[in-house]
């Protein structure tokens, strides 16, 4: 971007020097130059008189400037030779701008090689396009052209069109092969996987069967006890009852919820109720009547645990 | 498994000793009402007592209660375990 920017303002500072007269501005016939490859450029640059258009010799200098790509910049000096200007600068094949940079004042430009197009822009930008190709130029360059195009067509060639099919195949039993092994390696990393998870799951089902087989399922021990104490219950009738009195009392105790209202039975002709479910209506009684009756019980817990210790200590007190 | 089936074994020669005896009467459906009755009043005073104290407090009273009753026995027990330990030097 920057080199470009830079290119701009040298081009609008060289233009300024340039004197274009428009009549002078002409295409030369777009016939493109081949020479060898690669190849000497000679090319040749006439000045003329703006107001005469008469080729004029002078002790002037020039600038080329070649671009490949805009990656790299050439320079080379124009030698006078006779009426005109030239130079000569290795091109490579592929097409070319060749820019003057540094002209004389009051003079234009024309090419005097018709094998080169020459374009003096209005613009007052000098480009020179040069394309080249292949080489045909010259006797060597033909028999060197016709022997690589000879070998091309009757070596290169056939080659190629037996060949690619070849490997063509070739590639494609290739890439069979690679799918192949690529679905192998697969159903290999599938199947291990699987048998990994067959043998961790045999593993889980025989802990499980060793677990099930000397550990009985709470349920189950469960349920055979309640059994057992069905039996024995009908079996002895009255003398049971204490026994399944105090298993419903151990059952009432530990599995029982709040509860805040009962009913105590009938007296005096009507039922009795017990109900202080009201007092949470009132919450800081009822904190404090928590309060109380907790630490009063943990008091007296504490205090009896304290008596046993000493009387199992051995203290007088 | 082979513990239920050592159970169930036992449960059924038991069970099937004493099929051979008759079986006893129940308990007369008067005493069982006032049983039951009586259970109804406990279980419903515990879930009082569970209401006042709070469940998880309940709890802990509970089992704060069942060590005191016991407490000679679990003081006897745990005694008989320190004194098994040579380091504590405990007579």
């Amino acid at each position: 971007m920057y080199s470009c920017l830079v290119g701009s303002v040298l081009l609008f500072l060289v233009s300024s020097f340039i004197h274009i007269n428009a009549e002078n501005l002409e295409w030369i016939p777009e016939e493109i130059s081949t020479f060898a490859v690669p190849v000497e450029v000679e090319f040749r640059i006439a000045v003329v008189d703006k107001d005469s258009n008469a080729i004029v010799k002078g002790d002037v200098s020039f600038k080329v400037t070649r671009r490949d790509d805009a990656t790299k910049i050439y320079y080379a000096d124009l030698k006078q030779y006779g009426d005109y200007y030239y130079a000569s600068i290795k091109l490579l094949p592929g097409s070319h701008i060749v820019e003057i940079t540094r002209v004389p004042t009051d003079y234009d430009l024309k090419s005097v090689d018709p094998n080169l197009n020459v374009w003096v822009n209005g613009s007052g930008v000098t480009h020179m396009s040069v394309q080249i190709q292949e080489a045909s130029k010259g006797f060597f360059s033909g028999l060197i052209g016709k022997i690589i195009e000879g070998f091309t067509d009757f070596i290169v060639t056939p080659l190629t069109n037996f060949f690619a099919p070849l490997f063509d195949f070739i590639g494609g039993l290739i890439n069979t092969l690679i799918d192949g092994v690529v679905a192998l390696g697969e159903f290999i990393v599938d199947a291990l996987l699987a048998l990994g998870k067959l043998i961790g799951d045999a593993l889980l089902a025989l802990g499980e069967f060793l677990k099930d087989l000397f550990i009985p399922k709470p349920e189950e021990f469960q349920q055979l006890f309640d059994n057992f104490m069905n039996f024995f219950s009908e079996k002895f009738g009255f003398l049971a009852y204490p026994f399944d009195y105090a298993i419903n009392m151990y059952g009432a105790m530990m599995s029982g919820g709040e509860v805040c209202y009962f009913e105590l039975g009938t007296f005096l002709g009507g039922p009795a109720n017990l109900n202080v479910c009201a007092i949470e209506q009132i919450p800081m009684v009822m904190d404090t009547f928590r309060l109380v009756l907790g630490a009063t019980t943990v008091g007296a817990m504490v205090s009896q645990l304290y008596t046993k210790f000493k009387r199992k200590l051995g203290s007088t007190e | 498994m082979i513990v239920k089936a050592f159970l169930d074994l036992v449960v059924f020669l038991v069970t099937t000793v004493f099929s051979v005896i008759p079986s006893l009467p129940p308990m007369p459906p008067v005493i069982v009402a006032a049983g039951n009755y009586g259970l109804t009043l406990i279980q419903n005073g515990i879930g009082l007592t569970r209401y006042m104290y709070g469940s998880a407090f309940f709890t802990a009273v509970i089992a704060m209660g069942l060590l005191i009753l016991a407490f000679d026995q679990v003081w006897d027990i745990t005694m008989f375990v320190l004194r098994k330990i040579p380091f504590l030097n405990i007579n």
